[in-house]
C-alpha cells in the first residue's frame, strides 16, 4: 500500500509517491530484467505484483553477483534477441546521453508481447547522477518507442495538473515531512478544484510512465 | 456555486470561440463555391443548413451512421445533396460502431466506431464502411476539388492517414477537422496527439487550407 506519509516520512519527493502509485499497477511475469537496479532492494519492487515472476535479473557496470549482468547502457547490451517478457527502467532514460540505445536494446532484447515499463521525469529539476541529459514530452516518447518498432505504446503522465506542480517544487525545499504533507494536501485541494472547472488538464506532468508491448 | 459560475463562464466562451470558427469556415465556403462538400459526422445537418446560407449550389455529401439521422437527411429537399449511410474510414466493407451511454447536446452527437472511447454502450451495430480515399477517387472526375468537415469522435486519424498514404489530399483542398485526442483514453492521449501533428504537418505539405472544428 503506497502511503503519502510515509513516502515524506521516508524522505522522499511527492513525485516519488506518484510514481509508486503508478508503480503499483504494474504486474510482472516470467523473465524479467531491471535496467535501473542492482537488487531487490529498490523501495519500487514493494509496490509491484511480481506473482508471476520466475526470473529476475538486475545489471550494474560492475557486477558483484550471479544475477546482476554486466551493461553499458550507452552501448549495445550483451544478451541475447527475445529473452525478456518485461523489461523495466524507472529514472533513467534521463541520464543516457545514447538514450536510443536503451530504447532500442529493450525492443530487441524483449520477447514478443513482451512489455518494456519506463518511468522518466519531465517536470523536474536537473539532477546529476551521473549525468542529466534528457526530459521528453508525452508525444516524443510515443513517437520514439514507436520508431524502434514497439506495437503499443501507452503514456501516463505522473501527476500532471498545475497545483500539483507547485506542491511539487515547493516541497522540494521543505525538510519537515509533516509541513510537506499539509502543503500537498492544500495543493491537491485546489487542484480538485481547478479540475473540476477546467476538466483533466495534464499538461503540467511531473514524469511519465511509458507500457511499450512489442 | 462559485464552481458552478466559472463552468458556466467556461461554457459560454467555448460558444463564443466555437461560433467563431464556423464563421471563419462559413467565410472560406461562400468564397469557394467551387468546392465540393463533403460532410462527415452529418448528423441532423446543423453545419449543412448554416453552410447553405452561404453556399447554396455546391454539391454537398453528408456521411452519417445512424439509419434513424439517415432516413431524416432523406428527406431534405436539394438537388445538390446526398446523404450516405456509412462510416467513412480507412476500408470498404462493414464496420460496427457504438451509441454513448447517453446523447450529448448535439442531437445523437458521439456515436463511434472507435470502441476505446469514453463513455460508450457495448453494443455494437454494423454500418457499411466506406473507404474514403476509394470513394474520392470515384467521385473526382473533372479534377474539382474537396472541402472536407470531419466530426467523427476520433476515428480521424485512421481515416487522414488513409488519405495521405494513398495520396488523396490531391483532391482536397480544405479540411476541418475536430479532434478527439483526450477522450479515447489518458493513456492514449500522447498517441493521437503525436498523429495528429504528424497529419497537420502533412496537411501543411500538401498545401491543404486547414481550420480547427469543435
Amino acid at each position: 500500500m503506497v502511503s503519502l506519509k510515509q513516502t515524506l516520512k521516508d524522505g522522499y519527493s511527492l513525485l516519488r509517491y506518484l510514481e509508486h502509485m503508478r508503480v503499483a499497477k504494474i504486474s510482472l511475469s516470467g523473465n524479467v530484467i531491471d535496467l535501473c537496479a542492482k537488487s531487490e532492494s529498490e523501495r519500487y519492487f514493494s509496490f509491484i505484483d511480481m506473482s508471476g515472476v520466475e526470473k529476475i535479473e538486475f545489471c550494474d557496470i560492475l557486477p558483484l553477483s550471479e544475477n546482476v549482468l554486466q551493461i553499458n547502457l550507452e552501448k549495445p547490451f550483451n544478451i541475447k534477441d527475445n529473452s525478456y517478457d518485461h523489461v523495466m527502467y524507472f529514472n533513467v532514460l534521463e541520464h543516457i546521453y545514447n538514450y536510443q540505445n536503451v530504447i532500442l536494446e529493450s525492443y530487441r532484447i524483449l520477447k514478443t508481447d513482451g512489455e518494456c515499463h519506463c518511468i522518466i521525469p519531465f517536470m523536474w529539476h536537473y539532477h546529476g547522477d551521473t549525468d542529466d541529459f534528457n526530459r521528453f514530452t508525452h508525444t516524443a516518447l510515443y513517437r520514439k518507442y514507436k520508431d524502434v518498432g514497439f506495437e503499443n505504446v501507452e503514456i501516463w503522465p505522473i501527476g500532471g495538473g498545475f497545483w500539483t506542480l507547485i506542491a511539487n517544487l515547493i516541497t522540494l525545499k521543505i525538510t519537515v515531512w509533516w509541513l510537506k504533507y499539509a502543503i500537498i494536501q492544500s495543493c491537491m485541494f485546489l487542484e480538485n478544484i481547478a479540475q473540476r472547472i477546467y476538466g483533466k488538464r495534464l499538461n503540467f506532468a511531473l514524469g511519465y510512465y511509458v507500457r511499450a508491448v512489442k | 456555486m462559485i464552481i458552478r459560475l466559472f463552468r458556466y463562464y467556461r461554457k459560454i466562451k467555448k460558444n463564443h470561440i466555437e461560433e467563431k470558427q464556423l464563421q471563419t469556415v462559413l467565410d472560406y465556403l461562400s468564397k469557394n463555391k467551387q468546392l465540393s462538400i463533403i460532410d462527415l459526422g452529418f448528423n441532423i445537418g446543423a453545419i449543412y443548413n448554416r453552410i447553405r446560407q452561404v453556399n447554396k449550389t455546391s454539391q454537398y455529401y453528408g456521411f452519417e451512421i445512424q439509419s434513424d439521422l439517415v432516413n431524416k437527411a432523406r428527406q431534405i429537399n436539394d438537388e445538390y445533396f446526398s446523404i450516405i449511410h456509412g462510416a467513412a474510414t480507412d476500408r470498404d466493407g462493414h464496420i460496427d460502431f457504438y451509441e454513448p451511454k447517453s446523447w450529448s447536446k448535439n442531437y445523437k452527437g458521439g456515436a463511434t466506431i472507435m470502441g476505446g472511447k469514453n463513455n460508450l454502450s457495448e453494443t455494437p451495430i454494423s454500418v457499411p464502411s466506406i473507404d474514403l480515399s476509394n470513394w474520392i477517387e470515384n467521385h473526382s472526375d473533372g479534377g474539382h476539388k474537396y472541402f472536407i468537415k470531419i466530426d467523427i469522435e476520433g476515428a480521424e486519424y485512421d481515416l487522414l492517414e488513409n488519405l495521405i498514404n494513398k495520396n488523396s489530399l490531391k483532391h482536397i483542398k480544405s479540411v476541418a477537422i475536430e479532434w478527439h485526442c483526450s477522450k479515447l483514453g489518458e493513456e492514449n492521449e500522447a498517441k493521437f496527439l503525436a498523429r495528429k501533428n504528424l497529419i497537420k504537418l502533412a496537411l501543411w505539405e500538401a498545401g491543404v487550407d486547414y481550420f480547427e472544428w469543435f
